[in-house]
């Protein structure tokens, strides 16, 4: 007996110790680009290289603010992704209240037409959107990456807010409509609220996935004020050969808001991720 | 009567409510791909102002180019490697992470840190730390006595760091589907087992393989559908260099309509990877029907 459980806290220990050097494995690369941002050029390309800077040094993250447009690309994401989840959760949130709730003609076919959106990525479709957004003069704007980051994510939203309105007790809806509330003050009153753990959750996924996009806004943009923050990098490694240095502190400061939402949301977010797609 | 008219009204309003989604989903995806059959029948060339109909021209010219074929083969093959090693990673960590270990939701954090960062930004940290003349990874090699290797200027180890760097991406996602798979595992199936005197290998091969066939399913197809469409990764580290070694079909798409203007033929190539990712998308679909309840 004994024995057994001596067996078990060993197997234990060997877990966790596995588990640790796994995480300083998967960890190591964006503690490099923290590192490395915080290190003077002299220092970055020194031979052997200093794993922690001598001294942390800031100058890249000021190089990015002055030298170069960082901060209206930091903005420019920060629009663009913002203004794109307030626009699919509204188009989200009704048609998911409907999906949940109402029985209606076409129900299944509408389902598996958003299922079959979401599911299928958006790289097949950059042709012909790029020839449309041209056309509309879109080009270059706001407005085009949010039409299209609205698109992209409408469908997983509304995958992931239809979970959560199902599993608000329809009884509430039934009592509202009994007392003479309209549908819309039964979503606003009553689903509204009690789904904000899951619209929220939503709302971070989606904007974490259009802060990260790239290719989507590489693609519609060509003006330097117009790009957002992973055009930025990309502009700054490859055409502005712009040292490392500076190239990691924009990285870190891509990093850092994604990384927060994760870290105060890991559990809802994890659930949501489980529930949805592949991004 | 009364019934099928309230029926019709809740139709209406239900349609109604949908509008503006439908109206994002139908202006995106239902536009793009008729226009994209369009312009694929089309000598489609942004520089010039001639578009004349050449019917299938545009299908047969890349369905006879080697370029075509050889960036579907890097594709396949890129795609084979990272399925291994994402199932390989994603399993061995769910696996781990199940254990009742102190700190275990830490460590799953830990873990999961790669899902939440771009596609670009992985490529350019990738890209600084196998640097081949200042890259950190370099400096450890030949301080170890090993050859430093030249990253992106030969073939094999620039496909091998893409690949790396996309495997470390991407694992986390399959690292979530297996552990809500094995957290669905009945632990009693294992007691059973024990008592039968099973070993641990006996368990994991007759009790944890089996009952994850519907996550290994999920996962390899959406990885698939995944890999047809990652091109960030490849504008970040590799451009498709050296040569045309990381090419993959996606990339290859994406510089005959964005560098070469030829919008026609990159649509005409659009359309084949549309299919590919339907089919898969259908398979993901059947898959997942038990899941699907509507309403």
């Amino acid at each position: 007996m004994l024995d057994r459980s001596r067996a078990a806290l060993t197997c234990h220990v060997c877990v966790f110790l596995l588990l640790g050097a796994f995480s300083a494995l998967i960890l190591f690369p964006p503690v490099w680009a923290l590192s490395t941002s915080l290190k003077p050029d002299k220092e970055m390309l020194q031979y052997p290289p200093t794993i922690l800077p001598a001294q942390w040094y800031l100058g890249n993250y000021r190089a990015l603010f002055i030298a170069m447009p960082f901060a209206r690309s930091l903005l420019n994401s920060f629009i663009v992704s913002s203004l794109s989840v307030c626009l699919t959760i509204f188009a989200g949130l009704m048609a998911a209240y409907v999906i949940a709730r109402k029985e209606f003609i076409g129900k299944e076919l509408v389902f598996l037409l958003f299922l079959l959106c979401m599911m299928l990525p958006g790289l097949t479709n950059i042709i012909p959107m790029f020839l449309l957004m041209g056309k509309l003069k879109l080009l270059n704007t706001y407005a085009a990456l949010v039409l299209l980051y609205s698109a992209g994510n409408v469908a997983f939203s509304i995958w992931l807010l239809r979970g959560f309105i199902a599993s608000i007790p329809q009884e509430l809806d039934e009592a509202a409509i009994l007392d003479g509330c309209s549908q819309f003050v039964i979503l606003r009153r009553i689903i509204f609220p009690l789904a904000v753990p899951g619209i929220t959750a939503t709302a971070i996924l989606i904007f974490i996935s259009c802060w990260n996009e790239f290719i989507v806004a590489v693609t519609f943009t060509n003006k330097e004020t117009m790009r957002t923050l992973t055009v930025a990098i990309y502009f700054f490694k490859t055409y502005w050969n712009v040292q490392w240095g500076s190239i990691m502190a924009a990285s870190v400061l891509a990093i850092v808001p994604v990384l927060a939402f994760f870290a105060v949301m890991q559990r809802q977010l994890l659930a949501g991720l489980t529930k949805g797609a592949f991004r | 009567m009364m019934k099928i008219s309230s029926k019709a009204k809740t139709t209406l309003w239900s349609y109604l409510w949908m509008t503006p989604a439908l109206f994002l989903v139908l202006a995106f995806f239902g536009y793009s791909l008729v226009y994209a059959f369009v312009i694929s029948t089309h000598s489609y060339n942004l520089m010039r102002s001639e578009r004349p109909f050449i019917g299938t021209a545009n299908f047969v010219r890349y369905l006879t180019s080697p370029d075509y074929w050889q960036s579907l083969w890097i594709t396949c093959r890129f795609l084979a490697i990272v399925m291994i090693l994402v199932v390989v990673a994603g399993l061995l960590f769910a696996l781990l992470l199940k254990q009742k270990v102190p700190l275990r939701s830490l460590f799953r954090g830990f873990l999961m840190v790669p899902w939440v960062l771009s596609m670009l930004v992985t490529g350019l940290i990738f890209t600084w730390i196998f640097d081949a003349q200042v890259g950190i990874l370099n400096y450890v090699l030949r301080s170890v006595g090993l050859k430093a290797v030249p990253w992106l200027s030969e073939p094999v180890p620039a496909f091998s760091l893409l690949a790396m760097a996309y495997v470390w991406k991407v694992y986390p996602f399959a690292m979530i589907i297996f552990l809500a798979g094995l957290q669905s595992i009945n632990d009693e199936y294992y007691e059973a087992a024990a008592v039968d005197g099973a070993g641990p290998i006996t368990r994991f091969v007759r009790i944890t393989l089996p009952f994850l066939k519907p996550q290994f399913l999920v996962v390899i197809v959406l990885l698939s559908i995944n890999v047809f469409n990652m091109i960030d990764m490849v504008f970040a580290i590799t451009k498709g260099g050296p040569g045309v070694s990381t090419r993959l079909v996606s990339y290859f798409m994406y510089t005959n309509a964005f560098t070469h203007m030829e919008m026609g033929y990159s649509a005409a190539i659009a359309i084949s990877l549309f299919l590919v990712n339907l089919v898969l998308t259908i398979i993901y679909v059947k898959i997942l029907k038990p899941e699907i309840s509507v309403g």
